[in-house]
């Protein structure tokens, strides 16, 4: 592992981030090359997570502590397991292809520097979430992670609505933000330390009601950042709204943070109030898959599409994690890996499209396999990996999620099967959204107005062909994902016992 | 004669008419803005060179004009008055620093800065006061300044109404505060604080001593803009010149906390008087109002106006636990807000300096035109909404986890704690409302004529902002100096032992 890897991997593009937007203020030719600059400085996350990955394979849990307000009894730590890692990694590899996507996309956008800034500064929060060894500093950088998107929203998305749907987005996350806070201080009231590894232990002797309340609080933070039914409702329009580069970060990995946050502490730390109310959970999940399926099917704007189309797959990872079976958890966490992959490069496609066509009507779209071919070819990719199309790696993660949901490891939960066969049902809903998605754009005739269309320039469908790559690679060679995501599942639900 | 600092302003003040004076003749026009800036930081300076006697005796006694206690005026200073005095000088000198430009379309300059130094004097005699009368005599030194500088633009009607506003409440809070001091002085036979503690908390508490403690919290309370006495603030803070709103809204209401503070801990024992559920309840109850009013104002600096009400709101929440921890966050969260609500204000003050107008539908996208002021403006709403890491989160976090401790004394405190909770929430609407407004909004005619701020005004802004990242993101010197503070004012044996040997 590379000397430092975790500080270097939160604070680079952070620091990186605020010089880009000061530099660019001040001077013209770094604003000129800053969506380059931007790019390059975004690849070194990727290359600091990666470097741990090896150590972690090896060691296990490596932890890093340094002081930070020794008053308060809070340190600054970096919690580097197979958990973290694998999620860091995913945020890092996305963030970097889609910074690179960027610059194709932005480049007849104003404000380079300070788009691509806020990008390494939104790269750095994301970061600082996942690697967070105490709860204080998780909550530093959960908040962090949304100032940055929140001024990308406003200031380069859709020109009429992007002020509104911004304040609509902050607002939304804080509230949860702010439920996770109380949570977290009670937490720290009863148990005397933000420490996540050490929680566990002191909430032993706290009663379980008090216990449920903390639960519910934090919960209702993550299932908001998440956007499960019914706190759903910001996501269509800041996922739609948002320019396309940020709404591949933000659906196929910000709202991974909700999850995440979920596994970690939700799970992790309080396994025994989970399973309380798991089945609830499980039935919401349901819900939000099968909502989210719906409207995506009644869709006319394709980036919207695609955000409904995240409600629903968020849906199928919170019906994986509330599973609370080893394999239902590693079907969550590798769907995450594979939601984040073909999210983000469905949102870069659309985003091919728009740019192309001059278009977000998917009426207007028709026969464009031949105008398009790389396009459709990672479209097609990543739209049968989403629907669960074996041998693509969602199959795998969706089979293991649904087997999770009927395994006997759990229990004697009402109605857990029940639920299982909705989840079942619904894929099939989200198969034929993807396939109605793919057939409209790219087969049938091609209608007048396209006829002058032209294939995308190299630096924008590039990085999703590197995601579709993976996403394939991933589908005929799974172990490559699931040795570090199995790793993890053991340890969260090994953990809580 | 009193302490150095204090000494050096009362001097400065009375020499600055001489100073213009000067200035007038000579040709200079900047002179007395000079001058009082130098006044500052000199005491400033003074201050700072006390703070090793302060640490290492923790309280100092000086009697005036060598009188004999206890009869005698005296300054007791103590961790919390040492804090305070230092907050009152800093934000007095980057104001002074500011009125350089902001005030040079203004006449009677003079005026000015001799009632802007006598009211940072006043201030600091406040929170060096060992005794009531002394406290009074300052205490007033101070009101009368601010209700001057409230009217200080007399040729519009807003500022004389606020100021007039402003005074007769102001008054009506002195004068109450007076007629607590008379049954105190009844009761004690002196008005030294010491022998006050002393002689309160020794026999039972009766209606007396009930009725002075609760007509000093409204006295010190309309000060301090507590609900229900806060509503000659709205109307005063917009008023003002906007680098005296800053003072305003940064310091003055604060030595309304300081007042309610050394006077409900030290005079009236929270073990025998149990005030802190009913202080706590107001506390929450002025949040609400603060909060609740400022969502539908359009004009900026009203705006800030309430927002100060509900941020007093959750600084005196911090004072009503009594405990080291909520005290210790409710001081932080007085020197934050100080920082942040002056940055506030003088940011406003760019504004006004620039288009002449504080409706926030003419300022549309003004930070557009002024783009160092709008980012900076940015920065101090994010602190003051509470977003990390900045310093307005550290502060509110642990006044929040200071209710959320005493939780075990009675589930009433998880109640008021979720409350403060639910006004953080409604607070972030009406920040971000701001910043939306002034930065991402499509300019209006007005705001495209608007210039950025001269540098004398841009420096102060700047280091100010500067003490917002910083305390937020390294809040450890901070903390420890407000923690000292609150420990101090805990402490009664040392600040009692120290006058009554």
């Amino acid at each position: 592992m590379i000397e430092n890897a975790e500080t270097l991997s939160v604070f680079l593009p952070a620091a990186s981030g605020i010089a880009l937007y000061a530099l660019g203020k001040a001077s013209k030719n770094v604003e000129k090359y800053a969506n380059w600059l931007g790019a390059i400085a975004a690849i070194a996350p990727v290359i600091l997570v990666g470097s741990m990955i090896p150590d972690v394979i090896a060691k296990g849990t490596i932890r890093r502590i340094y002081p930070w307000i020794p008053s308060m009894g809070v340190t600054f730590g970096f919690q580097i397991d197979a958990l973290s890692v694998t999620i860091a990694f995913i945020i890092a590899l996305v963030s970097f292809l889609a910074t690179v996507y960027a610059v194709g996309y932005m480049a007849h956008e104003h404000g380079h520097a300070g788009f691509f800034g806020n990008t390494l500064l939104f790269i750095g929060g994301m970061l600082g979430v996942v690697f967070s060894s105490n709860l204080l500093q998780f909550y530093v950088f959960w908040e962090l992670m949304l100032i940055p998107s929140y001024f990308l929203i406003v200031f380069w998305g859709t020109p009429e609505r992007a002020a509104r749907i911004g304040f609509k987005y902050f607002i939304f996350t804080h509230v949860g933000a702010v439920c996770l806070l109380f949570g977290i201080l009670t937490t720290f009231v009863l148990t005397h330390t933000f420490e996540i590894a050490d929680i566990a232990h002191k909430m032993e002797g706290i009663n379980p009601n008090v216990a449920i309340v903390i639960f519910v609080l934090m919960l209702f933070g993550f299932l908001v950042k998440m956007a499960v039914f019914p706190v759903h409702t910001w996501l269509p329009d800041a996922h739609a709204e948002a320019p396309t580069p940020i709404s591949a970060m933000l659906s196929g990995v910000m709202v991974k943070c909700g999850a995440y946050a979920i596994t970690r502490i939700s799970l992790g730390v309080f396994l025994p109030s989970f399973k309380g109310v798991s089945t609830y959970l499980m039935a919401l999940a349901v819900v939000t898959m099968v909502y989210g399926g719906l409207m995506a099917f009644a869709q006319t704007d394709v980036k919207r599409l695609f955000a409904y189309s995240s409600v629903s797959q968020m849906g199928y990872i919170l019906f994986g994690l509330t599973t609370v079976t080893v394999t239902g958890l590693t079907g969550g966490l590798f769907h995450i890996l594979n939601h984040a992959l073909c999210k983000a490069l469905l949102f870069m496609s659309a985003g091919i499209l728009m740019h192309q066509t001059k278009t977000r009507d998917l009426r207007q779209y028709g026969g464009l396999m031949n105008k398009m071919p790389m396009t459709a070819l990672v479209s097609v990719i990543g739209a049968l990996t989403l629907a669960g199309t074996p041998p693509l790696s969602g199959f795998f993660s969706e089979s293991m999620m649904f087997a999770g949901g009927i395994a006997p490891e759990i229990g004697v939960l009402q109605g857990q099967n029940f639920l299982t066969f909705i989840a079942t049902v619904s894929a099939v809903i989200t198969a034929a959204y993807y396939l109605w998605f793919v057939w409209r754009v790219f087969f049938g005739k091609l209608p007048g107005h396209l006829k002058d269309v032209k294939e995308a320039p190299l630096v924008m469908w590039a990085p999703p062909l590197c995601l579709a790559v993976m996403a394939v690679v991933l589908g005929i060679y799974p172990q490559l994902g699931l040795n570090l995501i199995s790793l993890a599942a053991k340890l969260i639900l090994g953990s809580g016992h | 004669m009193f302490t150095a600092p204090l000494d050096t302003l009362l001097t400065f003040s009375v020499l600055t008419p001489l100073i213009y004076l000067i200035g007038v003749k000579a040709g200079l026009r900047k002179l007395v803005d000079c001058w009082a800036t130098l006044g500052f930081a000199f005491s400033f300076y003074l201050l700072y060179l006390m703070h090793e006697s302060v640490r290492e005796k923790k309280v100092l006694v000086i009697t005036v004009a060598n009188g004999l206690l206890p009869a005698s005026s005296v300054f007791e200073i103590d961790a919390l008055g040492f804090f305070m005095a230092t907050l009152f000088v800093f934000i007095g000198l980057l104001t002074s620093f500011y009125s350089m430009r902001y005030m040079e379309r203004d006449t009677r300059l003079a005026e000015y800065y001799v009632l802007l130094m006598l009211m940072v004097a006043g201030m600091v005699g406040v929170v060096f006061a060992g005794d009531l009368l002394t406290l009074f005599i300052f205490w007033e030194t101070m009101c009368i300044s601010s209700y001057v500088l409230v009217a200080f633009r007399k040729d519009r009607w807003e500022p004389v109404e606020a100021g007039l506003k402003y005074l007769i409440m102001s008054a009506s809070g002195s004068v109450i505060v007076l007629f607590a001091m008379s049954l105190l002085y009844g009761i004690a036979g002196s008005l030294n604080f010491a022998y006050l503690r002393l002689a309160i908390t020794r026999p039972p508490m009766n209606a007396w001593t009930v009725m002075a403690m609760a007509l000093m919290v409204i006295g010190f309370g309309i000060k301090a803009a507590i609900a229900p006495l806060h509503t000659w603030l709205p109307d005063a803070h917009p008023a003002a010149p906007s680098s005296i709103s800053a003072m305003l809204s940064g310091v003055v209401i604060k030595a309304g906390a300081y007042a309610l503070m050394r006077s409900l801990l030290l005079f009236f024992a929270p073990e025998l008087f149990n005030w802190q559920i009913v202080l706590a309840i107001i506390a929450v109850l002025t949040m609400t109002v603060g909060n609740l009013m400022a969502l539908p104002q359009t004009d900026l600096k009203r705006l800030l106006a309430f927002s100060s009400i509900a941020q007093m709101g959750y600084i005196i929440f911090g004072v009503s636990l009594a405990t080291s921890s909520g005290l210790t966050g409710g001081l932080f969260h007085i020197m934050n807000h100080s920082i942040i609500k002056s940055l506030l204000f003088l940011c406003s003050g760019a504004f006004l300096y620039a288009v002449e107008s504080r409706d926030l539908n003419q300022l549309a996208g003004i930070g557009k035109k002024m783009k160092i002021t709008g980012a900076m403006f940015t920065v101090g709403c994010l602190s003051i909404a509470g977003i990390p890491p900045l310093n307005g989160f550290q502060s509110e976090l642990m006044v929040l986890l200071a209710g959320i401790g005493v939780g075990h004394q009675g589930a009433i405190w998880y109640f008021l704690s979720g409350l403060m909770l639910l006004n953080l929430l409604f607070s972030v609407a009406y920040y971000l409302r701001l910043i939306q407004t002034v930065m991402i909004r499509e300019p209006t005619e007005r705001s495209l004529k608007a210039k950025e701020a001269p540098m004398a005004m841009l420096l102060p802004m700047m280091l100010l902002t500067a003490l917002c990242v910083v305390a937020g993101v390294y809040p450890d010197p901070f903390i420890s100096f407000s923690s000292n503070a609150a420990k101090a004012v805990l402490d009664i044996g040392q600040y009692v032992n120290a006058i009554v040997k």
